[in-house]
C-alpha cells in the first residue's frame, strides 16, 4: 500500500490523511511553518512534492505562510496553509483581513488545536478564530474525515469564495485509523507543476478603507452561501432519535458514541461537521421535539452559547446543558462525556476504577546527550546566575529544568528578543536571551532590529543547531536545504546580526567551553551583543554519522580518579552520565553518548577520557584535532 | 468488542514505531484500529505513552483510564507511571532493562527494584518480565527492542492477530533491515 495509490484503503495518521484529501482536492501549493500537532501535514507532502508537482514549502512563520498560500489562491490555484493553533495569533494580522478579500482559487487553513496543551504554551480554542474573522470552520472526528472534510473545505472555499478554517486537534491529528481512498487530482496524477494567473481587482486586493467597506458586507454573504453549501453536501448529520439529545462534533463525537454503546442506550445526535456559520434552522429543528439537550464539545462554550441563543430566539425552551457538566479546561475524554451523559439520562454515574500512581521518580523530556544548548545553558548559570534570562519556544526550553534552570521566561515565539529588549531597559541587571535558529527567523528578527535601534543592552545567545529540531528537524534558513531537499545559501546568523547593526557579534563552538566563556564575558562590554552558538542538532547528528558508517568518540569514566562528587551529573544533568550509589562512581552509558566531551571538560579531577579506537585514553580533550572535527559536523552536516 | 493496549516507554525506544505495526496488524486482521500518539516534546527522552484499540467500531484513540486490557511498557519504571490505565486482568509485558532518569540520578529520588515493580504489577494481572534490551543486543542493536516487545506480545495475544499477520505488518512498517527485525521479533515471541 503506498500513499499515492489510487484505490485501497490504509491506516493514515489524522495528519497524513489530510495531507491526502489535499492531493485528492488537487491542491498545487502546501506551505506551512512546523508546529506540533501540525507538523505531519506539510512533511509528508514535501516527501511527495516532486511525485506530486505540488509546490511545498516552509516559510519563516506562519504569516508569510499565509501570504504564500493567498498568493496561489489568487492565482487561481488551490492552496492549503498548515499551523498549530498558536500559529494562527502570528498569522491574524494577515487572516482577519483575507477574511474581507476572500479566496479566488480553495485556499484552506489548517489550525491544530492543543487541547491539555501536550506541547503548546496554550490551549486555545481556534473556532473562535473563525467567528471572528467571519470565516467558515469545519471540524473532522477522525482521519477519514479529516481526508474527507479537506476535500470538501477546498470546494467550500471556492464555491462560497471564503478562506475556510480546517479545524484539527491532537486527537484526531496523532491518531492512526483506517482511511479509504478516492482519486487523486489530475493535475497531482501527472504530476503537474502549475502556474497561475493573478488578476488585479483593486476594490477586492487593495484594502483602503473605501474598498474594505465595499468587501465586508461579503463576509456575511459567504457565510450564508456556507449554510447553504453544508446542507448540499451533508457536512451536519442526524442519527438515532428520542427526546434526549447531543450535539457534538470533532473526537468528541467518538466519545459519545462509545459512551452510547456502552450504556445500552439511544441518544438523538446531531454531529457537526461545520461549526462555524451555525445552521440555526438544523438546531431549531433538531431541539424543538428534546426534552433536555447537552452539548458536548471541547475547551470553550463554542456551539454552547450559539445554540442557546438561537433556541432562545426561536421561543423555544428545552434545557440546555454544557460547560455546567462538562470542563472547559483541558481534554475531554470517554469517562467525562459518559459520566455527562449519565446525568442528563437520570442514570447513576459509573465511577470509574482507576489505581493510583505512587510516586516515581519523575521523567520530564530531557536535553538529548551532545544537545550543544546544554552546554550553553551550563556556561550562562556559571557565570550569570543573577541574569534576567529571557528563552523561547523550541528544545531549548528545556533549559528551565533541574539542573539547568538556566532560563526565566517563555512566552511566544521570538518573545525572548522583545522582551529581552525590554528588561534591558525595565531593569539594572544583565539580560542574556537565548532563542534557536529556526525560532530567531521566525519572529526573533524584528525584536533584534528593535533592541539595536532603541539601544537597549542585551546579549542573545543564537543557539544555531541548523534545523527546526523539536518538531522533528524541518530544514529552516540557517539548514540551506528547502522543503523538498532543494540546496540554497545557508543564512548565516552572523552576517545577519552584523547586517542588522548589532555592536558585537561572535560565532562560538559551544563544544568548546573555554571558547563560551570567553564570548560571553566579552559580550558583557557590549550593548547589543549576538553570539552564534553553533554546533548542529546532536540526535540529527548521530543519525547522520550512523548513515555514513562513522562514529561521535566514546566518553568513558577512569574508575580510580573519579571520587563520585557528581559534579558532572549535577551541572550537565545528561542522560548518559549514569551514578551508582553502591560504588559512589559515575560511568557514561555507551548507547545514549554522543561524545560532545562535556562532562569531561567540567570534571574537576581530569577523570573523563575520549576512548581512542586503539584502547588509548586521552585526557587532552579538546584540542586542534577536536576542534576541527566539531567545525565539521556543523560545516557538512548535510 | 473493544481491545485496549497501553504503550509505555522512554522517548526514543520506538513506542510509536510499535504501536504503528499493531495497529496494521489489527487492520489486517479485519478490525477497526485506532492508535493514539503523543508527538513533539515527548521525544527527548522523556516518559512516553501511546494506544491501541482494536474494535469492531470506529472509536478514539484515547485508551480510557481504568481499562487496558494489555500494558506493553518498554522500561520497567515507565509500566507503573501508567497503572492508572490498568483494571483488574491487565495483562502485562515489560522490558527489565532499567533507564535510569536524570532525576534518580541527581539524588531527589529513588528507582524502585525489580521485585517491588513485579510485585505491584502483578496485583492486577499477569506479568510477563524479561530482558529485551539484552535480547535486542545480541542481533547487534538496542534499535531491535521494538520488534523483540512485538514478538512477545503476539504471543500474549494469541488468536487475536496472528503471528504471521504481525510479521507482516512489521515487514510493512519497518522494511529497511527486514532480517534482523524479523529475527527480533521471533526472539521476543519465544520468550517463555
Amino acid at each position: 500500500m503506498s500513499f499515492l495509490d489510487e484505490t485501497g484503503s490504509d491506516l493514515l495518521l489524522g495528519n497524513e490523511a489530510i495531507a491526502r484529501g489535499a492531493l485528492e482536492a488537487d491542491v498545487a501549493c502546501v506551505s506551512a511553518y512546523p508546529g506540533t500537532p501540525s507538523t505531519e501535514v506539510t512533511e509528508t507532502l514535501s516527501k511527495y512534492a516532486k511525485q506530486t508537482g505540488v509546490y511545498v514549502e516552509y516559510s519563516t512563520n506562519e504569516k508569510v505562510a499565509l501570504e504564500v498560500a493567498t498568493a496561489f489562491s489568487w492565482s487561481n490555484l488551490r492552496a492549503m496553509v498548515t499551523m498549530k493553533h498558536v500559529g494562527l495569533n502570528v498569522a491574524a494580522d494577515t487572516f482577519m483581513s483575507l477574511a474581507y478579500q476572500g479566496a479566488v482559487a480553495g485556499l484552506v487553513i489548517l489550525t491544530a488545536d492543543d487541547p491539555g496543551m501536550w506541547s503548546s504554551q496554550n490551549e486555545q480554542d481556534n473556532r473562535i478564530f473563525g467567528k471572528f474573522a467571519g470565516v467558515p470552520v469545519i471540524v473532522p472526528s477522525d482521519p477519514q474525515e479529516a481526508k474527507d472534510f479537506t476535500k470538501t473545505a477546498f470546494e467550500l472555499s471556492e464555491e462560497v469564495g471564503a478562506p475556510v478554517l480546517l479545524r484539527s486537534t491532537t486527537r484526531v491529528s496523532h491518531t492512526r485509523s483506517p482511511v479509504m481512498f478516492s482519486s487523486l487530482g489530475e493535475n497531482v496524477k501527472q504530476a503537474n507543476q502549475r502556474k497561475g494567473t493573478f488578476k488585479p481587482d483593486i476594490v477586492r486586493f487593495v484594502s483602503l478603507p473605501a474598498n474594505a467597506r465595499k468587501n465586508h458586507p461579503k463576509v456575511l454573504e459567504r457565510l450564508e452561501q456556507a449554510v447553504d453549501f453544508s446542507r448540499k453536501h451533508k457536512l451536519n448529520r442526524r442519527e438515532g432519535t428520542g427526546k434526549v439529545g447531543v450535539i457534538t462534533q470533532g473526537v468528541e463525537y467518538l466519545y459519545v458514541k462509545e459512551a452510547e454503546r456502552d450504556l445500552g442506550t439511544q441518544l438523538n445526535i446531531l454531529k457537526l461537521g461545520m461549526v462555524y456559520p451555525l445552521d440555526k434552522e438544523l438546531i431549531v429543528d433538531f431541539a424543538k421535539d428534546l426534552d433536555v439537550l447537552l452539548v458536548v464539545e471541547e475547551l470553550e462554550p463554542f456551539l454552547e452559547e450559539m445554540v442557546k441563543a438561537t433556541l432562545y430566539e426561536a421561543g423555544l425552551s428545552v434545557p440546555v446543558h454544557g460547560k455546567d457538566m462538562l470542563p472547559r479546561i483541558d481534554e475531554l475524554n470517554y469517562w467525562k462525556v459518559r459520566n455527562a451523559l449519565e446525568r442528563v439520562l437520570n442514570m447513576q454515574e459509573t465511577k470509574p476504577q482507576i489505581a493510583q500512581v505512587p510516586s516515581l521518580p519523575p521523567r520530564p523530556p530531557v536535553l538529548c546527550p551532545g544537545c550543544a544548548h546544554r552546554n550553553v545553558f551550563y556556561m550562562v548559570k556559571k557565570l550569570e546566575r543573577k541574569a534576567v534570562k529571557p528563552s523561547d519556544i523550541g528544545c531549548y526550553t528545556l533549559g528551565a529544568l533541574d539542573p539547568l534552570k538556566a532560563i526565566d521566561t517563555c512566552i511566544a515565539m521570538g518573545a525572548s528578543v522583545g522582551l529581552g529588549s525590554g528588561m534591558g531597559k525595565a531593569q539594572e541587571g544583565r539580560v542574556i536571551s537565548t532563542i534557536g535558529d529556526s525560532t530567531f527567523f521566525h519572529t526573533g528578527l524584528p525584536a533584534l532590529v528593535n533592541a539595536v535601534y532603541n539601544r537597549s543592552k542585551l546579549t542573545l545567545i543564537v543557539l544555531d543547531n541548523r534545523i527546526t529540531a523539536m518538531t522533528g528537524h524541518q530544514p529552516n534558513p540557517s539548514t540551506g536545504i528547502t522543503a523538498t531537499g532543494q540546496v540554497v545559501a545557508h543564512l548565516d546568523i552572523e552576517q545577519v546580526a552584523r547586517g542588522l547593526g548589532a555592536d558585537y557579534v561572535k560565532s562560538v563552538d559551544p563544544y568548546d567551553l573555554q571558547a563560551l566563556e570567553q564570548a560571553i564575558k566579552e559580550a558583557n562590554e557590549y550593548t547589543v551583543a549576538v553570539i552564534v552558538a553553533k554546533q548542529p542538532c546532536a540526535l540529527l547528528r548521530q543519525r547522520q554519522l550512523q548513515r555514513r558508517g562513522e562514529r561521535a568518540p566514546l566518553y568513558a569514566v577512569e574508575e580510580e580518579k573519579c571520587t563520585g562528587c557528581r559534579i558532572c551529573v549535577n551541572l550537565l544533568g545528561c542522560p548518559a552520565l549514569v551514578f551508582d550509589r553502591d560504588k559512589k562512581k559515575v560511568s557514561i552509558d555507551e548507547d545514549l553518548c554522543a561524545g560532545c566531551s562535556a562532562c569531561a571538560q567540567v570534571c574537576p579531577y581530569n577523570s573523563i577520557y575520549e576512548k581512542g579506537l586503539g584502547g588509548e585514553k586521552n585526557f587532552n580533550i579538546v584540542n586542534d584535532e577536536s576542534r576541527a572535527r566539531w567545525q565539521q559536523w556543523y560545516t557538512t552536516l548535510f | 468488542m473493544v481491545y485496549n493496549i497501553v504503550l509505555t516507554g522512554v522517548g526514543g525506544q520506538g513506542i510509536l514505531t510499535a504501536a504503528k505495526v499493531l495497529g496494521k496488524a489489527a487492520m489486517m486482521s479485519g478490525y477497526y484500529a485506532a492508535v493514539g500518539e503523543i508527538h513533539g516534546l515527548a521525544q527527548r527522552g522523556g516518559s512516553v505513552i501511546g494506544f491501541v484499540r482494536i474494535s469492531e467500531n470506529a472509536v478514539a484513540s484515547t485508551v480510557p483510564e481504568g481499562t487496558a486490557d494489555l500494558l506493553l511498557s518498554f522500561e520497567p519504571l515507565e509500566a507503573i507511571r501508567y497503572i492508572n490505565y490498568a483494571k483488574k486482568g491487565t495483562t502485562f509485558v515489560v522490558n527489565e532493562a532499567k533507564m535510569v532518569p536524570v532525576s534518580a540520578n541527581l539524588g531527589n529520588t529513588v528507582y524502585p527494584s525489580l521485585e517491588e515493580i513485579r510485585k505491584s504489577l502483578e496485583e492486577f494481572g499477569p506479568c510477563h518480565m524479561f530482558d529485551a534490551t539484552s535480547l535486542a543486543k545480541s542481533l547487534g542493536s538496542i534499535i531491535y527492542v521494538n520488534s523483540v516487545m512485538l514478538g512477545k506480545t503476539a504471543s500474549v495475544l494469541g488468536s487475536l492477530i496472528p503471528r504471521e499477520v504481525m510479521e507482516k505488518a512489521l515487514s510493512e512498517v519497518l522494511p529497511r533491515d527486514l532480517e534482523n527485525n524479523l529475527k527480533a521479533f521471533s526472539l521476543g515471541y519465544q520468550v517463555s
